[in-house]
């Protein structure tokens, strides 16, 4: 926590924030969506962008760890 | 009038009698049967004279009478067979609860065998104290959230206590978040049934929590990780036990949207497995890795278990276990489709053979040698990936999945320490977390639709039937349900642990850390007559720059 820089907490959090966003978009989507393709689509899409959450968050743990020896 | 009224008393009379004749008749030979094995029964001089064959024990004098006066009737026997059904039922499930719960004794020594024997006690006791930490929280409040809407279970006599759930309603579409009932397992829930589902289901989650201890070992503060043990075992499992398997959303997205039959999840590779291996992910993530581990350059350092036969002996109780996981989440072997209880063992034993072999021959193809611990992790990657379909597919269905688990696993294993960096000393993340979401997502595949557990799943008519046996909706719940693994489970466990980071700190201190954790944490050595191996140069090095 001590060594975490302003960009690496940001990114931290915008891979948290952007892992909630992709599970939400994909409830509403199953919600709000009948057809059997499109739901398809958006679940998908949900996971690609949980996918690119997790990556930031993974992100900001190798800029740190690249650091200690 | 009156003779026409006392005419139509007499027909009256006349139908009610002959309609008394017919039940007697109806009756009659089944009460006299019952009298006739009453007369043939042992008496008591009989009995007396011992039974060696066993011809003689277990009769008609066996079955409780009502009313000693009338002796046995069809009402006593069947009330005798709905008690032996459940009573089969529950022995059952305590049985294979049982059987749960000594994979503790597998965990801690797989993860214990992988670690460095200067962390041994610390390790085994995160092990040991997990189940403590877990069984209290789930005791003061995570059953009820998980299970407290859960009513309606006809192998374990309806547990009709349980009947608390939280609803919340969206476009006609009731869902369930979380359940209410059985906090402490006072009031009504003090109840037969409610005791052998908290057991079965408290071994369950306590599986998923000790996989986070292998993830974080080495270098997670003993108080931290008991604090992080009980949130875990009193939110975050339960929250996605109850969506999937305690009558909330995810189990609904059949009956509501019409997605298969809704997420399913027979024994926990979603439950159970995920929720600890993105758990474990969130953590290791957080706590960072040993020192030593990563150099600067990023590249990695091999650091080795001190005892393989731990590791192996380890993943042998894991797989006995592992029968006790699987058959037992029938909730029981009477009536409702349990008679598949056969074939969800073969399918549980034939997964973690061809996991084994898969991991063994890619370590063999790639690396020249037959890894003994990335073989031992195959074996337990086919028992997590094959948890959650167990329940549906057939056994060629159960041999690939497997298969595909075990050379996954070595990649995810690569992924996480040369990709991700992270650093997860015995490789829970890889064997749990990315295999149970394959077990998972296998569900919407290879389920085969055969299965018939009552004649319905999660309140739809019919069986689970995946992509290859023509139901492309199932894949669709399944997917949801590996979104909500990581966009609930990792981001909620993420914020818990990191909140705790900075509250408490996660992490022991460089001092600790280089000197082993069983003095400075535990205040013992694991194995004090040992003389300790010099550590590799890589390490020495690593360790002096961390303490200067």
């Amino acid at each position: 926590m001590s060594g975490m820089t302003t960009l690496t907490l940001q990114t931290r959090l915008a891979g948290l924030a952007l892992l909630v966003a992709g599970w939400i978009v994909l409830l509403f989507s199953i919600v709000l969506l009948s057809t059997p393709v499109l739901r398809y689509v958006f679940v998908i899409a949900g996971l690609l962008v949980e996918l690119l959450g997790l990556a930031m968050v993974g992100l900001h743990h190798r800029s740190e760890t690249g650091g200690r020896a | 009038m009156k003779r026409l009224r006392n005419k139509l008393l007499l027909c009256a009379m006349a139908v009610l009698l002959s309609l008394g004749n017919v039940a007697h008749a109806q009756t009659g030979p089944a009460e006299a049967q019952l009298k006739a094995a009453a007369a043939a029964a042992p008496t008591p001089a009989q009995m007396a004279q011992g039974d060696p064959g066993g011809t003689m024990t277990g009769t008609i004098n066996d079955v409780p009478v009502s009313n000693p006066k009338v002796g046995v009737t069809v009402g006593d026997v069947a009330n005798q067979v709905g008690q032996n059904k459940i009573a089969i039922n529950f022995v059952w499930t305590l049985v294979t609860g049982f059987l749960v719960m000594f994979m503790q004794a597998g965990f801690a020594m797989v993860e214990a065998g992988l670690c460095r024997v200067k962390n041994a006690n610390h390790t085994y006791m995160m092990n040991f104290t997990v189940y403590a930490c877990g069984l209290f929280a789930y005791w003061l409040i995570g059953f009820a959230i998980q299970m407290g809407g859960a009513a309606g279970n006809g192998n374990l006599g309806g547990l009709a206590s349980l009947s608390g759930e939280h609803m919340l309603t969206l476009f006609g579409t009731h869902w369930g978040i979380w359940g209410e009932k059985g906090m402490f397992l006072s009031g009504h829930t003090y109840d037969v049934g409610v005791m052998v589902i908290f057991l079965f289901e408290m071994v369950f989650m306590d599986t998923a929590l000790t996989i986070v201890t292998g993830a974080a070992a080495e270098r997670w503060k003993f108080l931290t990780f008991c604090v992080s043990s009980v949130l875990m075992g009193a939110f975050t499992y339960p929250l996605f036990g109850n969506w999937a398997w305690g009558g909330g959303w995810l189990s609904a997205l059949g009956s509501n949207l019409g997605l298969g039959h809704g997420y399913c999840d027979f024994a926990g590779s979603g439950v159970v497995h995920a929720v600890g291996g993105v758990t474990a992910l969130a953590v290791a993530l957080i706590i960072g890795p040993r020192i030593g581990k990563f150099n600067k350059d990023g590249s990695s350092n091999a650091i080795i278990g001190h005892d393989i036969s731990a590791v192996l002996v380890g993943c042998f109780i894991l797989a006995f276990g592992w029968f006790g996981f699987n058959p037992g989440s029938t909730l029981g072997a009477s009536a409702a489709g349990n008679l598949r209880i056969g074939t969800i063992a073969v399918d549980t034993m034939l997964a973690g053979c061809t996991g084994t072999f898969g991991a063994i021959l890619y370590m063999w193809i790639t690396k020249g040698k037959p890894d003994a611990s990335m073989a031992g992790n195959g074996l337990l990657a086919g028992l997590v990936a094959i948890t959650a379909p167990s329940g549906f597919v057939n056994t060629v269905g159960a041999a690939i999945i497997g298969l595909i688990a075990g050379v996954l696993v070595c990649y995810s294993v690569a992924f996480v320490e040369n990709v991700m960096k992270v650093d997860d000393p015995v490789g829970a993340i890889s064997v749990h977390g990315t295999c149970g979401l394959w077990g998972v997502l296998s569900v919407g595949l290879f389920a085969d639709g055969k299965s018939n557990y009552g004649g319905a799943w999660n309140g739809v008519n019919g069986s689970v039937t995946g992509l290859f046996y023509g139901d492309p909706n199932q894949l669709v719940a399944q997917l949801i349900g590996i979104a909500t693994l990581l966009g609930f489970v990792f981001t909620f466990s993420f914020v818990l642990n990191w909140i705790l980071d900075v509250l408490v700190g996660q992490r022991v201190s460089a001092e600790a850390e280089v000197e082993g954790l069983d003095l400075p944490e535990m205040g013992q050595l694991g194995y004090p007559e040992f003389i300790f191996k010099p550590e590799p140069s890589f390490l020495t090095l690593a360790e002096a720059q961390a303490t200067a």
